[in-house]
């Protein structure tokens, strides 16, 4: 084993791990995947949008709903989009009519509703064009619509249900261009997933979309291994699973390319196990081995892989007894693994874990640290037998003797196993190993240790038309409170009467929402009930249910801001789609809660169509049908390089389908205020953005002549006012050899602040922390752009280099490192 | 203690693809629209909605349960057309001429699906007596051997034509 320093490696490396639908390019070793993924370069601002087709269910479970499904899909797309280390974001695309999106030319994601044989409960996966794409990131082939395919029967999987949250997350994977994995995550086939509605991915998942669309810090700071599955004789084995392992931490896996070489990415610094194990056999319901779709070389043609071998731990053990050590920015090569071929599958695999905190079955078993609850019960295949062994890996979790047997509810299948919690052990995930003989399985986050109950719902109340009330058993502070998959906005928390109160999103009038507890530590009151209900009354703050656009017509091929009316509209809860990815809503403002702006692309190709407008705002669903007409007109309208301009500085607008005349016959507004042109070069017009501006959105008019172009709205910002200088006494500059003192008068200048920031007479709004403790300062005399402050170092003030930091009216001043002694 | 094991054995038959459920053979006789013997082959893929199916028409051999048929269209989710390819996990292709046998369900739409996807597949053969087999690949958690009553674990489904035929009468009727 060889340790590279080598991050350019890392960065170029095409060669990566995790499992996608891969097309492989003919010759030989060293192979290079080519995924199937979307083309962020065709995505405006790296977003694809999901349809949810308006017929919906057409069965569901009582006071279930299309609404509350909608939902959950948002909530299940929000899980992809919000990962860090990947660039492609997710956005509600609205509701679309069956087949108006055919032909649609933008990428985006279709959500329908199928009525599904028996058996099957969702599938989803790419659609692409057989076509290589050579970008400078790598190869890949382009997708160009998934598809998420839900069942129309939910009467006995309902909206708000664990396995229909998840389930749609493990879809939407499938349409972002991943295979199933190995390791029990979102991606792992619902036999081992250990995915709660809580905890919906693991690491494994984010790496696995990183992987495909990487931000530039995906890699910064994380390590890799890579190696070979080879038998003795030196051949390669194609598709085997090479797992990377942290002791009670995280696991990432991969498939090995044909040649049996393998890297797996984006570990996180520390000592890992490695593991090489074959894919699982072929079972009932699967069409090929583990359900992956095997790789395709350059003529379509499927490449075989997947031979059975014994299971092993790295260097060669059948336990996990040596680490692998992965450093930041580093990649541990030579992780080779030598194999034995063995003639039948293992007969241990597939393994489920059970655990019954009350009448429900809940997977993966969660187990209480102390003790109090230390069974779980288990399936799978070649459990039965005898000689099973099962232990923990990581030592502090351990099966005493006699801790197996047979499960007395239904000893023909299930085992049941005890676990006890040694003096180190703690909460969290705990990966099994079975054996028996020449068989090894292991499952990751096999267990879940927790030190306490799931949270219950006894009852929920309102206490006016917004807040409710939640009272029940193990609710906290921390609890999160979700309404039709939507999180509550926590208000307080009595402790003494154990109750929640919290804020709920807004929902229909007459309709029931369903309310879920999720404690932080992934469990939920799904483990021990169904959902509680509430329902709605049509309070005060739901009665606006119309909503409104500024324009029934908009022309194909431009861009520009609508306003859009109604009531409750809050940024994180309304979502605006035209159900088509045709029609994008690029960016919204809520510059109040009856009022948004939004920014809104026409595709050249959406001429002539008639479009639905939908509004989800809570886990109200309003559409209007035909809401939106687009014409062939021609129209001019502006785009902005930058979306965010600053008030009083310069920026640049391009003009685009209209002849600009000349530079006298410009005019051009910010929020109605005439900017000062600059000058003009071909379509580009360069100008001044007006001082005073207020931060927030404005909306940027331009008119050349007699033409006027369609509006578009950006952000407005202030420059940002920095802390100029900090003195003591009569002038006295604070630095690191002359600190700040307890108890010391000091003088604070803030330099940059608009001119008008405070009208004479008024005062403005300070607030002040040093080290986090909050100071007043007891002057603050404004003049012109500048603030000066008055105060002195509390004593509560750690000593050392502590931020300081500084917001007037509301706006931050860039932060300051203040050097503090006590005397 | 009993309805706490029905709650586990209901859980403990979804399994997913694709996200499947799994389906006992006389779930599936019960639930089946049609089932039949026939040879298979793919006739063409054509875009539903969204959706991409491939259409696999059946010459139908033998009949046990639905109306009767001499061909069938069936469908399976995703295939080619043009350059265009749509792909989901857990969807089976069937070699060109493949003899089988199907348990169908067609939907209110008109397209008749294969059950659990693969889960509704047998695939016939002779055992060395000559008897005709109807088999499936194995399945994932525990069967008990009816005879024995002990667990037989990773067993598949293998029928003689003629036990099938029973089987398939007596769960229909039931």
């Amino acid at each position: 084993m060889r340790k590279l320093l080598s991050l350019a490696a890392l960065l170029s490396s095409a060669s990566f791990g995790y499992y996608h639908f891969v097309h492989y390019n003919p010759g030989s070793s060293p192979f290079n995947s080519i995924p199937e993924k979307f083309d962020l370069s065709a995505l405006n601002g790296n977003t694809v949008t999901y349809q949810i087709s308006e017929g919906g269910p057409a069965n569901y479970a009582a006071t279930d709903g299309f609404a509350a499904v909608v939902s959950q899909i948002r909530g299940a797309a929000r899980v992809w989009s919000g990962i860090e280390t990947s660039e492609l974001r997710l956005r509600f695309g609205g509701v679309s009519q069956p087949g108006a999106n055919q032909n649609a030319q933008t990428p985006s994601i279709d959500v329908v509703f199928e009525d599904l044989p028996p058996g099957v409960n969702g599938y989803g996966g790419p659609t692409v064009k057989n076509e290589i794409v050579n970008a400078s990131s790598g190869a890949f082939v382009s997708i160009q619509r998934s598809v998420v395919v839900l069942a129309k029967d939910i009467a006995n999987r309902p909206s708000w249900s664990e396995q229909y949250f998840l389930t749609a997350v493990h879809e939407f994977g499938h349409a972002l261009g991943l295979q199933h994995s190995f390791v029990s995550g979102a991606m792992s086939t619902e036999i081992t997933r250990a995915t709660t509605k809580i905890r919906p991915i693991f690491p494994d998942d984010e790496v696995g979309l990183s992987l495909l669309y990487p931000t530039t810090k995906f890699r910064e700071g994380l390590g890799a291994v890579a190696g070979r599955v080879e038998f003795g004789g030196g051949e390669g084995i194609g598709l085997a699973s090479v797992v990377a392992m942290a002791p009670g931490g995280a696991a990432v896996g991969t498939l090995t390319h044909p040649d049996g070489t393998y890297r797996i990415e984006g570990l996180a610094p520390g000592q890992y196990f490695l593991y090489a194990h074959p894919l699982p056999p072929t079972l009932q319901g699967e069409a090929t081995p583990g359900n992956v779709v095997l790789p395709v070389d350059s003529a379509g043609r499927t490449m075989a892989g997947g031979q059975q071998f014994d299971t092993v731990f790295f260097p060669s053990s059948r336990v996990p007894f040596a680490t692998v050590r992965v450093d930041p920015n580093q990649s541990t090569d030579g992780t080779n693994f030598t194999v034995t071929r063995r003639n039948s599958p293992t007969a241990i695999h597939s393994v489920q874990t059970y655990s019954f905190p009350g009448q429900v079955a809940v997977k993966p078993a969660h187990l209480y640290l102390s003790g109090a609850r230390n069974l779980a019960v288990m399936t799978g295949s070649g459990l039965m037998a005898g000689g099973l062994q099962i232990a923990a890996i990581g030592g502090a979790v351990t099966v005493p003797s006699n801790g197996i047997r047979p499960y007395a509810g239904a000893p023909e299948s299930y085992i049941q196993t005890d676990f006890q919690f040694g003096q180190f052990a703690g909460t969290g995930s705990v990966h099994l190993l079975f054996s028996r003989n020449n068989d090894l399985y292991v499952l990751p986050y096999g267990l879940r240790v927790v030190d306490k109950a799931a949270p219950q719902i006894n009852s929920v109340g309102r206490v006016d038309a917004t807040d409710v009330v939640v009272s029940g058993s193990g609710l906290n502070a921390s609890t999160r409170i979700a309404f039709d998959g939507v999180a509550g906005t926590f208000r307080s928390f009595d402790e003494e009467a154990g109750r929640l109160t919290v804020t709920a999103p807004v929902a229909a009038p007459g309709s029931t929402v369903h309310v879920v507890a999720f404690g932080s530590d992934g469990q939920s009151s799904l483990f021990t009930q169904s959902a509680a209900t509430l329902a709605t009354n049509g309070g005060s703050e739901l009665a606006a249910a119309s909503v409104g656009l500024s324009t029934a017509t908009l022309p194909a091929g431009t861009e520009s801001v609508v306003e859009i009316t109604g009531a409750n509209f809050a940024e994180g809860m309304t979502s605006f789609g035209f159900g088509t990815p045709d029609i994008d809503v690029r960016r919204v403002w809520f510059p109040s809660p009856n009022r948004a702006l939004a920014n809104i692309w026409v595709a050249p190709g959406a001429a002539g169509n008639t479009y639905n407008f939908t509004v989800l705002n809570g886990v109200r669903l309003t559409t209007q049908t035909g809401a939106l007409q687009v014409s062939s007109a021609r129209s001019g309208w502006i785009s902005a390089p930058s979306s965010t301009f600053v008030s009083g500085a310069t920026a640049t607008i391009q003009v685009n389908g209209m002849a600009i005349s000349s530079l006298t016959a410009v005019q051009l507004t910010v929020n109605d205020r005439p900017a000062q042109v600059l000058g003009v070069d071909g379509s580009t017009v360069m100008f001044t953005v007006p001082s005073g501006l207020t931060a927030g959105v404005a909306v940027v008019r331009f008119q050349s002549g007699a033409e006027t172009a369609l509006p578009l709205a950006v952000t407005v910002t202030q420059p940002q006012a920095t802390i100029a200088s900090v003195t003591a006494g009569f002038g006295t500059p604070i630095t690191a050899d002359r600190p700040a003192r307890y108890g010391e008068t000091m003088n604070l200048t803030v330099a940059g602040l608009p001119e008008n920031f405070a009208p004479a007479g008024t005062q403005p709004k300070v607030t002040m922390t040093i080290g986090g403790i909050e100071h007043r300062p007891f002057t603050i005399s404004p003049s012109g752009g500048f603030l000066q402050l008055q105060f002195a170092i509390q004593t509560v003030v750690p000593q050392g280099i502590q931020p300081l930091v500084v917001t007037v009216d509301g706006v931050a001043v860039a932060p300051y490192s203040l050097p503090v002694r006590a005397f | 203690m009993k309805m706490l094991v029905t709650v586990l054995l209901a859980l403990a038959t979804t399994l997913t693809g694709t996200t499947l459920e799994k389906l006992s053979f006389d779930e599936m006789v019960a639930k089946s629209t049609q089932i039949v013997r026939g040879r298979i082959a793919l006739s063409n893929v054509r875009q539903h909605g969204a959706i991409y199916y491939s259409h696999y028409s059946v010459q139908v051999s033998e009949q046990f349960k639905g109306p009767a048929a001499r061909t069938i269209d069936v469908v399976l989710p995703g295939g080619t057309i043009g350059r265009s390819q749509q792909t989901f996990s857990g969807v089976p292709t069937f070699p060109a001429d493949t003899e089988l046998v199907l348990f169908l369900w067609t939907s209110k739409a008109g397209l008749t699906h294969i059950i659990g996807l693969t889960q509704g597949v047998f695939s016939v053969s002779k055992n060395a007596a000559g008897q005709t087999i109807f088999s499936r690949e194995s399945i994932r958690d525990g069967l008990v051997d009816g005879r024995t009553g002990r667990p037989a674990t990773d067993g598949g489904m293998r029928f003689t034509a003629t036990e099938f035929s029973t089987r398939v009468s007596r769960g229909a009727t039931k």
